[in-house]
């Protein structure tokens, strides 16, 4: 039987997401008209609405608002790797990202949050010790 | 800002549940046309007369409101899809009653319904949104177990509550739902000691906490107060509705909903308060968010649910606030976009509503709320409806 894959559906603009991160850095959407940070990617600025978006290294600090174990998954590959570490977080830059958490940080903690990729070659943020 | 206008002379008639089955080799066009049917079937209207159509559903597949009408041999002036989750019921009865008011159409069917089937509520979640996909879906792939248990753990952080106040709720339902025939789980008791030990699902979010996606639907009719006098038939009015979207979008955790920012207008539109609703049915995709509905609806403060729910009994024969009365989705199951307490709300008010029945009950709040777009619920609505003249259908 073939080990199952996580899942590899992304939109063109979550692949433009993975193929701007680096090894360091967080690299998300940032507005060149009103410079505001904004994730999950979209197509327009969410406050001002302009299209001119780069995406651009802004700080990867952050910190914890909640965080679970996941013990059910639609998907098989999480069914096997159960239970799945989740954590959410708020960045000093401003948006809230759902992250990895292989570091049991709880609600409070300070963590880095850094893109690698999964076995699909596709995109994880994971939060990370700071 | 402007604020609506009284819902004068708009009747809602006819509530209908299509039993509902945790699965089903019938399509969700099948469980739409059967409400349908039954409605027209209990209230002796032509299928002729219906020339407005209100259609809810996430598992319709490619087919729309529009198919529906070639599905069903109906020639609508009015039709409308209303693709807002859990909150649809609501707005889909708000919309129906501007309609009849403005004469845009005369006779309305309002239906949410779904079918279930095997890999389709994988689809649904894999194909929610965008965000989703590129934002959440990757990350274990939980479907709403997995930005509700961040949001449960947030409220029980923030406000000190315990999973036995979530519990509360979830209990007092399925006492509800074993005076209903037509829940799904209505046949099984549930004490607080299964509750807590319930296996668990995503961090505070047990097996209980959860809903059972299924198949069956709901509707209602809406006209006006003129044609359901004419017919003779038990209707309730629309006393006030509002909606919000995307409200407090710069909270990082959803722990308050739309519902406070239009609530004042809700009630003295409506000429009552909280303390005139005889039952109030809240959209409980899991327990927090009925209490982020009481709190936002002005039952109790913000951040006191739980104490609320620990003070008050929720049973539709406990003399306190009964909630969620025909057992809830926890109970009942999940199908058909928040229609479900909709149509209790219609049956509660219009005293037809059969062992569950709230005693005398004439004023009834339902409350709407859905789409996880990404980690919080965007659509909060709410409306109050009052019994005319009561009575039930064969």
């Amino acid at each position: 039987m073939s080990h199952p894959l996580p899942p590899s559906h992304r939109t063109p603009l979550g692949f433009q997401l993975r193929d701007a991160q680096t090894r360091d850095q967080l690299v998300l959407q940032v507005c060149q008209q009103c410079e505001t940070v904004q994730y999950p990617p979209r197509n327009v600025c969410v406050n001002c609405l302009d299209n001119d978006l780069n995406w651009q290294p802004v700080s990867a600090e952050g910190k914890v608002l909640a965080s679970n174990q996941l013990h059910s998954s639609v998907e098989e590959y999480y069914q096997e790797g159960i239970p799945f570490e989740l954590a959410s977080v708020k960045l000093n830059a401003g948006p809230v990202v759902l992250a990895c958490n292989s570091i049991d940080a709880t609600a409070g903690d300070q963590v880095r949050v850094l893109g690698e990729q999964d076995e699909h070659g596709n995109l994880l943020l994971r939060a990370l010790k700071p | 800002m402007s604020r609506p206008q009284p819902y004068t002379g708009v009747a809602i008639l006819a509530p209908v549940t299509v039993p509902y089955a945790r699965f089903s080799d019938h399509s969700a066009a099948w469980f739409i046309g059967n409400a349908l049917a039954t409605m027209l079937r209990q209230t002796g209207i032509d299928k002729k007369e219906v020339d407005g159509l209100s259609i809810s559903s996430f598992t319709l597949g490619s087919d729309s409101a529009v198919s529906l009408t070639e599905h069903f041999g109906l020639v609508p002036r009015w039709l409308e899809q209303i693709p807002f989750g859990g909150s649809s019921g609501v707005v889909s009865l708000r919309r129906a009653a501007r309609a009849i008011q403005n004469g845009d159409a005369d006779m309305i069917a309002c239906i949410g319904g779904d079918t279930s089937q095997t890999q389709s509520f994988k689809e649904t979640v894999a194909n929610f949104s965008t965000f989703s996909t590129d934002a959440v879906y990757p990350y274990g792939s939980p479907g709403p177990n997995g930005p509700f248990s961040l949001i449960t753990q947030r409220y029980m952080d923030t406000y000190g509550a315990t999973r036995e106040d979530f519990g509360r709720i979830a209990v007092s339902q399925r006492y509800n739902a074993n005076h209903n025939p037509n829940a799904l789980l209505g046949h099984k008791t549930l004490t607080m000691e299964q509750y807590l030990q319930a296996r668990p699902i995503a961090g505070p979010v047990h097996l209980f906490d959860c809903v059972m996606p299924c198949a069956g639907a709901d509707g209602f009719l809406v006209t006006s107060v003129a044609r359901a006098e004419a017919l003779g038939l038990p209707y309730a009015t629309l006393l006030a509705a509002d909606e919000r979207h995307n409200a407090f979008h710069q909270d990082p955790v959803q722990l308050r909903g739309g519902w406070s920012l239009f609530r004042d207008d809700l009630y003295n539109l409506a000429g009552v308060g909280p303390q005139d609703i005889d039952c109030l049915q809240t959209y409980d995709d899991y327990p927090v968010i009925c209490m982020l509905q009481m709190e936002g609806l002005g039952f109790c403060e913000q951040g006191s649910a739980p104490e609320f729910v620990r003070n008050n009994s929720l049973s539709f024969d406990g003399g306190g606030l009964p909630h969620n009365t025909n057992g809830g989705q926890l109970s009942v199951g999940q199908a058909g976009c928040g229609y479900l307490g909709v149509v209790e709300t219609i049956k509660q008010v219009l005293n037809c509503a059969g062992d569950h029945q709230v005693p005398s009950a004439r004023i009834g709040m339902v409350s709407g709320y859905g789409m996880v777009n990404y980690d919080r619920g965007l659509c909060s609505a709410a409306a109050i409806v009052r019994g005319e003249k009561q009575g039930g259908l064969a």
